[in-house]
């Protein structure tokens, strides 16, 4: 077990790329993410170190969930320009902290809040696919592999659709080892990060295009 | 037990394979039809543009047709009555022992204004512009301006136009547009015409030294030129000069003209 997994150096390398492109001052909540990566890396570390002192990390994990129902919530806030999507997306955001509370409160967070994970993943599914939708239902030409929010919300669809069944098989994938002393679950999580991240790399390469000051 | 966890494992491979696999299935799709939708919207602007295109045109042919009337109606009608007047106030003269001066003048005013309606209704007549180039044209209407003896235009065109008469009729009058409003607004000392062309546009420059257009001016003479500029593609601005006097710049791509 090492802290440098293929997930790890991928939030790694998304971090540096967020605090290479999206530094300046334009940016405005795409900025957002430089803290979320730092967080994320932060509660990986944290969780690692509890876990190779034989403590139990999921609460570490369960606070992770929360950090990214609030920021993708965010995100998703920011992309769809809808008041009616709006309410909605405030509404489930709403009725899954509820959820998430009402779990962990069963286990004094203490055990993984599976089931917060599974319904978190049909959130944001939901919400990547109304987004798609909203791209085909604007009346303006929009270029997707040109458009940074495309890349933020295909990462995000990828790594929820694609860890959905894992998650489903929780208890069974994070036993089992597949190769040496690696569990399955990380096999397969680490695949989709790096999916996840990969795309957000490219967002944030598209966003600072974007942002470039004009030079003729 | 060790079975049941490698068919738990083959099942979530295989699983969360498939969701991938559908998940990159939406995206392909999204983007396929993202594609079509921007063709479309594309071909639907472009028979927009085409339409409008033709609208315009018509207005134009319209108005065209309504000057032709007026200017024949100007010299048919308006023109014959002045005529006529005329030459019952030669008759009325030959009666006369004594011409009176009054009488004179009133015969010089009539012959002025028969001369002005001539040259009105010929620069209305689109059959007389035809014959007639647009810098010749141009020049006649410089000229025409210098001979009022209050306002000097000038037009420095030197350039080679190869435009069809329909469309030097429409630039002739967006330029008389721009000419007209200087005269009327501003009360220029000079008006300058150019025209050259450069990097396959032509460009039109109206300078005067006038008190300059209001800001923000926006009347049916500027709409009407906007509107004609846009058959061609083109642009028109309206720039306000340092320390007094309004430059009309009327750019137009030379790859349209003739279509």
């Amino acid at each position: 077990m090492q802290f440098f997994n293929p997930t790890v150096c991928a939030e790694i390398l998304a971090f540096f790329t967020a605090l290479f492109a999206l530094h300046n001052k334009g940016n405005t909540y795409w900025r957002l993410f430089m803290i979320y990566l730092l967080l994320v890396i932060v509660l990986e570390a944290v969780g690692f170190s509890l876990a190779i002192n034989k403590k139990i990390n999921y609460p570490v994990y369960n606070l992770l969930i929360l950090v990214q129902a609030l920021f993708f919530s965010f995100l998703f806030y920011q992309f769809n320009t809808s008041k009616k999507i709006r309410q909605w997306l405030m509404l489930l955001l709403f009725l899954f902290i509820c959820f998430f509370i009402f779990e962990g409160l069963g286990s004094s967070f203490l055990a993984y809040n599976k089931s917060s994970r599974q319904i978190f993943s049909f959130y944001i599914v939901l919400f990547c696919c109304i987004y798609y939708f909203s791209i085909l239902q604007n009346d303006e030409i929009i270029h997707p592999l040109k458009h940074p929010p495309f890349w933020i919300i295909t990462g995000l669809f990828f790594f929820y659709f694609g860890s959905a069944a894992m998650f489903a098989f929780f208890d069974k994938a994070s036993k089992s080892k597949q190769s040496g002393d690696v569990a399955f679950y990380y096999i397969i999580m680490g695949y989709l990060s790096c999916i996840l991240y990969g795309s957000w790399i490219i967002g944030f390469i598209c966003r600072k295009i974007q942002t470039q000051p004009f030079r003729p | 037990m060790q079975e049941n966890t490698n068919s738990a494992i083959q099942a979530i491979i295989a699983i969360s394979s498939i969701f991938t696999l559908v998940a990159a299935f939406v995206v392909a799709y999204l983007l396929y039809f993202n594609q079509r939708k921007a063709r479309l919207i594309a071909e639907k602007k472009t028979l927009k543009e085409d339409f409008e295109k033709q609208l315009l045109r018509s207005r134009v042919e319209v108005q065209e047709a309504t000057f032709q009337h007026i200017g024949r109606e100007l010299h048919d009608n308006v023109g014959q009555l002045l005529s006529t007047a005329k030459m019952l106030l030669g008759v009325t003269e030959m009666g006369l022992p004594a011409v009176p001066d009054t009488l004179q003048t009133a015969s010089a005013t009539l012959s002025k204004a028969i001369q002005e309606i001539r040259q009105l209704s010929r620069s209305l007549d689109k059959e007389w512009l035809e014959q007639f180039s647009l810098l010749a044209n141009l020049r006649e209407e410089t000229e025409r301006i210098n001979a009022g003896g209050t306002v000097r235009a000038s037009c420095n065109c030197s350039i080679i136009l190869q435009m069809p008469a329909a469309e030097q009729i429409i630039l002739f009058r967006i330029v008389q547009e721009a000419i007209q409003n200087a005269l009327k607004h501003a009360h220029p000392a000079t008006i300058i015409v150019v025209m050259t062309e450069q990097d396959h546009w032509l460009h039109v420059t109206v300078t005067d030294d006038g008190g300059g257009m209001p800001v923000n001016f926006q009347g049916m003479g500027t709409a009407n030129m906007q509107r004609r500029v846009q058959l061609f593609g083109g642009s028109v601005t309206w720039e306000r000069l340092a320390p007094q006097g309004t430059q009309v710049t009327i750019r137009i791509p030379l790859q349209n003209i003739g279509l």
